[in-house]
């Protein structure tokens, strides 16, 4: 018998994207690491359709940096969503 | 304060002023932006500022020092505040110094606008009537590009 083994993702939800995703923090379980952004993305809008909307305007961060789509997360990174901004 | 950009505090004036004193400044144009009472007819009651802080701390850094280089300015510094705001609390500060005016009020234009375009910070609106909502914003861009890409 083959053990299925999975790793998680943590993803942080910023500004309405908290509201559309029932809370700021959010674990997601992918079944391999490194991944790309768009992939892990992809899985994120499945679990929770009413983002699937908001992608085409979400940046995404991973610590202080903006990454791109395709960008590889690894194992420890979180992957920050950050809808259009509005501060000032 | 240290070198904190985004704070929780109400926002120090003074100590922007201290910070980019300089004898070869004849001008200093101070911005700043408060909670106002309506927005698109709705009576507010209160704002609630949000910010994802390693970016904004890294993005306003960067404002200052793009202004200081795009301006013929001595100085500039920022500060955004998070947290529930009341109507006509300071929620944004820009202060630049310059030999003259002109300059000072050009740089402190580019800065304000570039910080309601570039830096991870959200509000959420609070109406009379108890509803709330986020205030529609601008996607932020990477060095390739768009924000979904």
């Amino acid at each position: 018998m083959t053990s299925v083994v999975t790793q998680r993702v943590h993803v942080q939800c910023y500004g309405v994207l908290e509201q559309v995703c029932g809370g700021l923090d959010r674990e997601l379980e992918v079944p391999e690491l490194p991944l790309r952004v768009d992939a892990v993305l992809e899985r994120l809008a499945t679990e929770v359709p009413a983002l699937r909307q908001y992608l085409p305007r979400t940046a995404c961060a991973v610590g202080d940096t903006i990454v791109a789509r395709s960008h590889r997360l690894s194992a420890g990174e979180t992957l920050v969503l950050i809808p259009p901004v509005s501060g000032g | 304060m240290a070198d904190k950009r985004v704070v929780d505090q109400v926002l120090d004036l003074d100590a922007l002023l201290e910070a980019t004193e300089s004898p070869e400044a004849g001008a200093v144009v101070v911005f700043g932006g408060t909670v106002r009472l309506h927005h698109e007819g709705q009576e507010v009651t209160h704002i609630e500022y949000t910010a994802y802080r390693p970016l904004a701390e890294k993005a306003l850094a960067r404002i200052e020092q793009e202004t200081r280089e795009r301006f013929d300015i001595t100085g500039c510094r920022v500060l955004h505040r998070v947290g529930a705001l009341a109507i006509g609390e300071l929620s944004v500060l820009v202060v630049v110094r310059a030999e003259h005016r002109a300059e000072a009020f050009e740089a402190a234009r580019y800065a304000i606008d570039t910080i309601k375009q570039t830096v991870p910070v959200w509000k959420r609106e609070t109406y009379a009537d108890g509803s709330h909502t986020f205030v529609q914003g601008t996607p932020l861009h990477n060095e390739s590009g768009q924000a979904g890409e």
